[in-house]
């Protein structure tokens, strides 16, 4: 998923170890003096109110590990920007997944980090791996009161697909290997054709080409949640429209006001509206890191995740509300290969790959320490035998060379070999990026250091998020580009397959034939040696350099001590079903 | 009959005659200027900023892309522990010890032995001792859950944390605050000289606000003074245009030049120097249709001077005050323009510097640190005081009406 403006990131190493993708953000669970309720306040509140009166106690609804339940169940949060759209199929950005992820509900749910019946109760895998058949739960409706069908799913699927629709993430249901959705994206074969069937009303079949690991969990991907054919138009309207705007999650949309909040509330035809706590959700939609930050600290939103990076060193320090949570993706560079003949040089590539002082850039730039980048793949996504495909990749390969703090005489020679001695003759690289406060940062260290250590000159040049990824999209940059790309499903498959010749994020004109072999291999296999291939194809990107890995994302928060059990997906998404607001005094 | 006359000697006579020395214009204007206190002031102050912004970058250590990272974010002001007789540390707002002589000068990271993120404690090596500095403390000095009454006493950052050298504990209150010697005004987020940055913006801050006056008074009141003079048709198709040219939005102006030229200074100038003599134009030719009906202008023409000798002569200097004023008023506001552009990635491109982008990039840090702040804020607004009493006392002694 293309990262929006979200930059600022820290995590510290051992964090991100300790907690393991599964434990997502279970607020309680990483402070450890408030797991236990007898050392904190509210519990002596229990005590003397169970000593004092009785029948008051009766009253008080309380969590499971003790928690004085609230009486007004309002969440606010800061979405940030504006979601372009909230179309569960048009949708491509984390904003607007957020609201997805609470509002609709995919086959499955990816709760505390497992994969849990959502809109289907079960499902069979069929021997060969390749029909999945899912039985809906009964009695699921839609918030207008209509049921939920396996029709409605059918349809979505095929609408994602569909090239009318123009789906950002169409090639997602490719990623999946779902029947002729490859052959269906690149325009081949009808869009009817794809390999979804609803048998009935409550059975839905779906069948794939390859076996393919993470395909269930893909079923609760925002672009798989079930939309109605009765009520969508072609520019997604519909989604921010109150009356129009029926979806099937814990929550509903009451109402959207443009660029300054969302509200959802709790949609009583939900199947598990019983368990649900929260009443209403505030979205609002405060772009700037520091205004946010004040709205958190008077009290006005209960999280953020864009914080001033100036702040980020002492909150890590100081604020028990301040948290890390992994987050899988990579803050990288990439070239422009297509059209700058000085970059096509290898030498070059690697040269100003060495020169880079990553752990400075983690410590002291992007603060609290992010993971400097040595390979494209980073911490979060595991291989066949349950290992971290990252650890195993860099371990095996020493770091595919790349020095975690700038390894001077290597890039020196590099640069040397190419043909530019001390950096003489070398041409004024250009160095886009969207404007934002982090980004810039960043470029500017990363352009001193080019500048001190191998004596090249990069200007600067930065461009509206919109405008940005037009002229990325588009390759009209001359030099490099900043990138980020966070992963849509923890498989290292939805990382690399950016860098195959003719994906349509490959925006570096990158093209490989030995890469795009392997990624292709890798999708008629299975188990040890599909992940074999994957490491292979990693090797050959990372032999190749067709970019410049800087740090692997986190995702640091500040959230209120009064918000109980929010969570975030392995990629990145809050859910708040499970959320409660708990009374601390 | 009485003789109420008396005969006047030749001496009385030539006593009451005027002594003064003839004066131009000009020199009548200076003499004026130089008797106002608060316009010198502006004056002088106006030349010192901008003597600092031309040669002060020479005399600093740094160049203003200057960057030691670990040296981010440290303030002008700092405060410095003892740790042992000859060793003096400065605690970091980022939770990090960074070594420093007595008098407050940087002399860098001490060694770190260890780190440990979970029990919160960093030892370092210092001369030798090892130096243990535990900030476990901070986060229950802000209050745990329920008990946030703790925040409110101890906000400091001093009562965050401990240090031990070799073992034993140091008495952390006895610190002294002294100025950073190293960097005058502190660092920015990047390690960078604040003072040294701010007088390299002072350069494009003021160059820009330069231009914006020079094309005001060149193009805007010399286009208005025609408008207004000549009317009739010539006016009204010479306002039209200024019509066109103010619904153009300024954006838009800057984005489609961007097409032939590439962003940079030049781009801001060229600008600034299309639209900015809009508003200037309209001022002086209202001001110039009320005054060519007054009688000395019917006066100038009677007497045969030329038209545009009435409008420069004339007219101009009679509409000064208002166009003194809004002179004054289009420095800032370019000042400011030019830091918008240059945030949206229309100007000076990174590491490149004026005060509107220095004060932009500290916005983020405002809460932590902001002096990054209020060093370009005092910089944008003394030069803002600087011109609004240099252009009061000019309105003064420019204004033909006043003058005795």
């Amino acid at each position: 998923m293309k990262l929006n403006k979200k930059f600022m990131s820290t995590m510290a190493l051992v964090l991100a170890s300790s907690m393991a993708l599964t434990a997502c953000g279970s607020n309680d669970s990483s402070t450890p003096s408030t797991s236990a309720p007898s050392t904190s306040t509210p519990s002596s509140d229990a005590s003397s109110n169970a000593e004092a009166s009785t029948p008051v106690e009766d009253n008080v609804r309380r969590t499971s590990d003790g928690y004085k339940i609230s009486d007004t169940q309002e969440f606010i949060f800061n979405l940030g920007a504006d979601p372009l759209t909230i179309d569960p199929q048009l949708n491509s950005a984390t904003d607007g997944s957020h609201v997805i992820t609470n509002m609709f509900e995919g086959l499955i749910r990816e709760s505390g980090g497992e994969v849990t019946p959502g809109m289907a109760k079960s499902w069979d895998i069929s021997d060969d791996g390749l029909t999945y058949t899912f039985h809906l739960r009964d009695g699921i409706k839609w918030s207008d009161g209509q049921p939920v069908v396996a029709g409605d799913f059918e349809y979505a699927w095929k609408r994602a697909v569909d090239p009318a629709t123009a789906s950002k993430y169409a090639y997602i249901f490719g990623s999946a290997n779902i029947l002729n959705a490859n052959d269906i994206v690149d325009g081949k074969t009808d869009f009817n054709e794809l390999g979804v069937v609803a048998l009935d009303d409550k059975t839905l079949q779906v069948t794939l080409e390859m076996p393919t690991e993470y395909f269930l969990r893909l079923t609760g991907f925002p672009t798989f949640m079930p939309v109605r054919e009765d009520i969508v138009d072609p520019d997604g309207i519909w989604a921010k429209k109150p009356e129009t705007a029926i979806s099937n999650g814990p929550f509903m949309l009451q109402s959207y006001s443009m660029s300054d909040n969302m509200v959802l509330v709790k949609n009583p035809n939900y199947w598990n509206a019983d368990n649900i706590e929260l009443e209403k959700i505030t979205m609002r939609m405060i772009t700037e890191a520091s205004t946010a930050y004040t709205a958190f600290n008077s009290n006005e939103v209960y999280l953020i995740d864009e914080i001033p990076t100036a702040e980020i060193g002492n909150l890590m320090a100081t604020s028990h509300e301040f948290y890390i949570e992994p987050y899988i993706g990579t803050y990288f560079l990439i070239f422009d290969l297509e059209d700058n003949e000085v970059l096509q040089d290898v030498n070059v590539r690697k040269a100003l790959n060495y020169a880079i002082d990553r752990t400075e850039i983690t410590e002291h730039v992007t603060k609290g320490g992010e993971i400097p980048a040595t390979s494209f793949v980073g911490p979060g996504f595991t291989d066949a035998n349950g290992k971290d495909f990252y650890s195993v990749g860099n371990m095996e390969h020493d770091n595919y060379g790349i020095p975690k703090q700038a390894d001077i005489a290597a890039a020196q020679a590099a640069l040397a070999e190419a043909g530019y001695p001390n950096g003489e003759g070398f041409p004024t690289l250009e160095y886009m990026y969207n404007t934002n406060d982090g980004h810039k940062a960043v470029a500017e260290a990363i352009q001193q250091m080019w500048k001190e250590n191998l004596g090249i000159d990069v200007t600067l040049t930065n461009q509206e998020w919109a405008v940005f990824q037009e002229t990325r999209n588009n390759k009209t940059f001359t030099g490099l580009a900043r990138h980020g790309w966070i992963g849509d499903y923890a498989d290292p498959n939805t990382m690399l397959e950016m860098f195959i010749s003719n994906s349509a994020q490959n925006n570096m004109g990158y093209s490989s034939e030995e890469f795009d072999e392997q990624l292709y291999l890798s999708r008629v296999t299975t188990g040890t040696e599909r992940m074999d291939h994957l490491y292979k194809a990693q090797e050959i990107l990372m032999n190749d350099l067709p970019l410049i890995p800087i740090y692997y994302y986190t995702n640091p928060l500040l959230v209120k001590d009064e918000v109980h059990q929010w969570e975030i997906t392995s990629t990145g998404k809050y859910y708040f079903g499970n959320t409660v607001m708990i009374d601390l005094d | 009959m009485n003789n109420e006359w008396t005969r006047v000697t030749r001496e009385e006579m030539t006593g009451s005659e005027a002594t003064r020395k003839s004066l131009t214009y000009w020199q009548d204007v200076w003499r004026r200027l130089r008797q106002n206190v608060m316009a010198m002031t502006g004056l002088i102050m106006i030349i010192t900023i901008s003597l600092l912004a031309i040669f002060g970058p020479m005399f600093s250590d740094f160049s203003y892309s200057d960057q030691v990272l670990a040296y981010a974010n440290i303030p002008p002001r700092i405060e410095v522990t003892k740790i042992t007789d000859d060793h003096y540390v400065y605690v970091h707002n980022e939770f990090r010890l960074i070594e420093v002589t007595a008098d407050g000068e940087l002399i860098g990271i001490p060694e770190e032995i260890e780190k440990n993120t979970i029990n919160r404690y960093i030892t370092y090596n210092i001369g030798g001792n090892e130096v243990k500095f535990d900030y476990s403390s901070a986060m229950a000095s802000t209050g745990k859950k329920g008990s946030t009454a703790t925040e409110e006493v101890s906000n400091k950052m001093i009562d965050k944390y401990e240090i031990y050298v070799n073992g034993s504990p140091i008495d952390k209150y006895n610190a002294k605050e002294v100025s950073n010697k190293t960097y005058f005004l502190g660092t920015d987020n990047l390690g960078r000289d604040v003072w040294t940055r701010v007088l390299y913006g002072a350069r494009i801050s003021l160059t820009v606000g330069l231009v914006a006056s020079i094309v005001n008074v060149f193009i805007g009141v010399l286009y208005g003074g025609i408008a207004g003079y000549e009317g009739g048709k010539v006016d009204n198709i010479m306002m039209r245009i200024v019509d066109i040219i103010n619904s153009v939005p300024l954006l838009l102006i800057v984005i489609m030049l961007m097409v032939v030229i590439e962003p940079g200074l030049k781009t801001i100038i060229l600008t600034i120097g299309l639209v900015y003599w809009v508003g200037m134009a309209r001022l002086v030719r209202g001001q110039v249709l009320s005054l060519k009906e007054q009688e000395f202008v019917l006066a100038a023409r009677a007497l045969g001077v030329s038209k545009g000798k009435i409008i420069v002569r004339h007219l101009i200097p009679n509409a000064i005050g208002p166009i003194v004023v809004s002179m004054m008023m289009a420095i800032p506001s370019a000042i400011f323009t030019e830091s918008f552009l240059s945030f949206i990635g229309l100007g000076v491109s990174a590491p490149e510097a004026s005060w509107g982008t220095l004060a932009n990039d500290a916005l983020g840090g405002i809460r932590s640190y902001p002096y990054q702040l209020v060093v370009p804020s005092i910089a944008i607004a003394l030069t803002m005081f600087a011109f609004n009493f240099l252009g009061d006392g000019l309105r003064d002694a420019l204004d033909p009406r006043l003058r005795k």
